[in-house]
């Protein structure tokens, strides 16, 4: 057995957190906040200023909402997607038209990877049509994201836009796996029930999971957005909801998919390229890659350092895994999906150190732009809440905590499936299988330090 | 009740393909014309004749029939720019209002089949 069954409290034994969750207003009156909030983003970014540094629209999007957004998967995990606009809109086009027919074959199979494509195509694209400095190519590609949401929905039955689709939602999976939340079934109670599966179908007063999940197996976060329909429908309150360590969920994964494995590593390559975009060393690697390649065209250089940032920590992350295997044996594949996982924690770390700097050296860029649809001229000045010093500090200090994290989380991994191996060259061997990933690991923490020591430049 | 929501959504959903093209044609809501670039700029950083150093006294020669061709062409980019954008809003209007439309009409046939099935078992 390898989770750890060591009896947490359980937060809806409290009566005020189980009064929220079994209420009819949760979570559909925060959906109709952020719904109403994505009415004025889009207004703002559609028709509002056509510079970024004015546009409401912008600021709530990339200055708040998107440097939060890791925040919460940790905290809270996959809670967004339960108050997510779309979801609404999804939820609409349902009720209103929907054909109900069932998730195709194939988007189930290769949905990950559909999402695995769709983050990497979205974050080149954005910085070859400049999508997060342009008002109306950030409203361009929301309404491109709500035209894949209603077609779904349309179509087919619950939210399978966010279960195999979103690339926000394969984003969430991940982080959501290392979050601080957990909701799960009773097994016990729920072998005596009778209810067919009400938690999964739905009864009449509440809807079916929108995510597909099955609580009663459900074994990892990645696809629980908290929404409490399970908790509505259960007639034995076999629901449980309660707090974990970071991390946890990371160290017993029971099937690693290489495809989450290759997202984690490929996060990591598009913070890295993302940081090197915004610092002065840039315009050096645009001017090296150019004399390499013979080509001024910008588009093409920066596919080229695109490709080379998302590939070197896939690639890093396979070399590590044939390193391990020819220490310990076992197979590549098998290896490189186990301990992809131990790189989220240093995904996330990175991340949100990266979007700190634009939240925290450009967050008052968020009331200013606020106060400018109502006409009022907020003066100039800085937009940032704290010295770029403080920003450093923080800064180091996630890595840091990312980069204690992943080295745990690699070292769970390699106890974990040294418990459940009868390979005798794997049991004993821990160390040994966790050196090559500790490497890499460090190499990717102490890149990032370097980078966040350089001056970066403002999305606003 | 659905068809009765249906109906006006999809009305304004082509409303709203339509809109933005008359609104074009118009030159009405220019709020999402994107900004035009005022020329280039020089390796000195100088946008224009009158910045560049040493052609100061030269600002003066050509500044009005610059001006006019400089306001005529943002206007020209302007009007393509807002044409441009009202297109693209038409075609996000245009392809949901037929997704909703489509998906609706498959919804009836699916349950007329239904029903029909039903009544045939009976």
């Amino acid at each position: 057995m390898n989770r750890v069954t060591a009896p947490r409290r359980n937060l809806l034994a409290y009566r005020p957190v189980a009064a929220v969750a079994r209420s009819r207003f949760f979570p559909a009156s925060l959906q109709w906040v952020t719904t109403l909030v994505f009415v004025v983003i889009i207004w703002q970014l559609v028709l509002g200023p056509v510079a970024a540094h004015d546009n409401l629209g912008t600021a709530l999007t990339w200055v708040l909402w998107w440097p939060l957004i890791p925040i919460l998967f940790v905290a809270v995990g996959r809670f967004w997607c339960a108050v997510c606009p779309f979801g609404w809109l999804s939820d609409q086009v349902q009720k209103l038209v929907g054909v109900g027919r069932p998730v195709p074959a194939f988007l189930k199979r290769y949905g990950i990877w559909i999402i695995d494509a769709s983050f990497i195509g979205i974050t080149w694209a954005d910085h070859v049509w400049g999508i997060v400095e342009s008002p109306w190519g950030s409203g361009v590609l929301l309404l491109l994201m709500a035209t894949a949401v209603v077609a779904t929905a349309a179509l087919f039955q619950r939210r399978a836009f966010c279960r195999y689709v979103c690339f926000i939602g394969g984003l969430a999976g991940n982080y959501s796996r290392a979050g601080m939340v957990e909701l799960r079934a009773d097994a016990d109670v729920c072998a005596t029930c009778t209810s067919r599966a009400a938690c999964f179908n739905g009864t009449e007063a509440t809807p079916p999971c929108p995510l597909f999940e099955f609580p009663r197996t459900m074994e990892s976060s990645a696809n629980c957005t908290l929404c409490a329909s399970c908790i509505k429908s259960c007639p034995n309150g076999a629901i449980t909801l309660s707090v974990r360590p970071p991390t946890r969920e990371l160290w017993f994964v029971r099937s690693p998919k290489v495809s989450e494995s290759f997202l984690a590593a490929a996060i990591m390559g598009i913070v890295l390229v993302q940081n090197v975009t915004m610092l002065g060393i840039w315009t050096d690697t645009l001017a090296w890659i150019e004399s390499l390649s013979g080509t001024t065209s910008y588009a093409l250089s920066y596919t080229i350092a695109f490709v080379v940032a998302i590939s070197a920590p896939v690639v890093l992350l396979l070399a590590a895994s044939r390193a391990a295997v020819r220490l310990t044996g076992g197979s590549t594949r098998e290896s490189f999906a186990r301990f992809g996982y131990a790189l989220i924690p240093i995904d996330i770390a990175a991340h949100i150190a990266h979007n700190l700097f634009h939240l925290l050296a450009e967050g008052k860029s968020v009331y200013t732009t606020a106060v400018g649809v109502f006409g009022v001229e907020s003066g100039g000045g800085s937009a940032a809440l704290v010295g770029s010093d403080t920003i450093h500090v923080l800064q180091y200090l996630l890595i840091a905590l990312g980069l204690a994290a992943s080295i745990y989380t690699a070292h769970r991994i390699a106890r974990s499936r040294e418990a459940t191996s009868t390979s005798p060259r794997i049991v004993g061997a821990r160390r040994l299988v966790l050196a090559p990933y500790a490497t890499l690991i460090v190499g990717v923490a102490a890149l990032n330090l370097w980078l966040f020591a350089l001056p970066m430049s403002h999305r606003m | 009740m659905q068809t009765r929501t249906l109906i006006p959504l999809t009305a304004a959903l082509v409303a709203l393909a339509l809109v933005p093209v008359t609104t074009a044609a118009t030159g009405h809501g220019n709020h999402s014309v994107p900004a035009v670039s005022s020329g280039v700029t020089t390796a000195s950083g100088a946008r224009g004749m009158a910045e560049m150093p040493g052609m100061e006294g030269m600002s003066g020669m050509d500044s009005g029939a610059a001006q006019e061709r400089q306001h005529s062409s943002r206007g020209t980019e302007a009007a393509g720019a807002l044409k441009s954008h009202a297109i693209v809003l038409s075609s996000f209007a245009g392809v949901n209002a037929l997704v909703l439309i489509s998906a609706f009409a498959l919804r009836r046939r699916d349950r007329r089949r239904r029903l029909h099935a039903e009544r045939g078992a009976v």
